[in-house]
């Protein structure tokens, strides 16, 4: 992995589980990762993400990686 | 099916181990050899020592205060010790349970950090070396403390001569010692890869 750099994806968990109805625990229960951890992916303080967590994650959510992440074009983390 | 063999309870379990441990070297390894120098308790007399030749008891018809008796090994006993020959009959031992007892101590906070979850972090990969370099030094330094006090106490009398200066440095210790400091830089990795993944859902 890459020594620490700061990076400019956006997570959208937040909107998706408050547009489907669903919570952070029930996610973590259908995903089979901890709400500790989800709750890092959703607050934009992961680092990295396994595809197996995402694949879980679009499947709970019935969504794909673009809604879940993004990446603004300058790269700054704004849109 | 993921199967856990150690549970919170056998790190309490192996804690509680260490504590008893702790406690047994600090007090007969330490704090008994440290109050029989000092005259408080019943004092070593005696220490197995390699002769020279076979054993006479030279000045044991006179009444000297040191005897040897035996064939290539002997027991150096001494009548009534003075405290420097206190001193020097457990200065050794005193030694070598004061490393042992920080050893004991370091694997104490290692336990620790297990219990927390978090084993691969950069004081235990310290902690491990410190380890692995006690080791090695109560085993070269034992032999040689030992070899050193022994003459020491024979210096000037009758047994002198029959007692050789041999340092009995056994390999094990050596052997232990490197395998605790690979395993030191195993941890070292292990802080590492987990620095790497750290972030990481």
């Amino acid at each position: 992995m890459p020594p620490t750099e700061e990076h400019g994806i956006q997570v959208h968990l937040e909107a998706l589980l408050a547009d489907r109805g669903m919570t952070l625990s029930e996610l973590a229960n259908q995903v089979g990762v901890t709400v500790v951890n989800l709750s890092i992916l959703k607050n934009g303080r992961a680092r990295a993400i396994r595809f197996s967590t995402l694949t879980a994650i679009c499947r709970a959510l019935e969504c794909q990686p673009g809604d879940l992440l993004s990446c603004p074009e300058d790269g700054t983390g704004r849109s | 099916m993921r199967i856990d063999y150690w549970s919170r309870i056998d790190d309490r379990a192996l804690e509680a181990l260490l504590g008893a441990a702790l406690a047994l070297v600090a007090l007969f390894g330490l704090l008994q050899p440290l109050f029989s120098v000092l005259g408080a308790g019943d004092p070593t007399t005696a220490r197995t020592v390699v002769i020279t030749q076979a054993a006479v008891t030279p000045g044991a018809a006179a009444g000297g205060d040191l005897t040897l008796t035996g064939t290539r090994q002997a027991e150096l006993a001494l009548r009534d010790p003075d405290i420097t020959q206190r001193i020097l009959l457990d200065t050794p031992g005193i030694l070598a349970s004061a490393l042992t007892l920080l050893a004991i101590f370091l694997l104490v906070r290692i336990v620790r950090t297990l219990r927390a979850g978090e084993p691969f972090v950069p004081p235990n990969a310290r902690r491990i070396r410190v380890i692995a370099a006690i080791v090695l030094v109560v085993g070269v330094l034992g032999p040689v403390a030992e070899a050193i006090t022994t003459q020491l106490l024979v210096r000037g009398s009758p047994v002198a001569e029959l007692v050789a200066f041999e340092m009995r440095i056994n390999a094990m210790p050596f052997v232990a010692g490197l395998l605790i400091a690979a395993l030191a830089e195993v941890f070292a990795r292990g802080t590492r890869l987990r620095q790497d993944t750290e972030g990481l859902v």
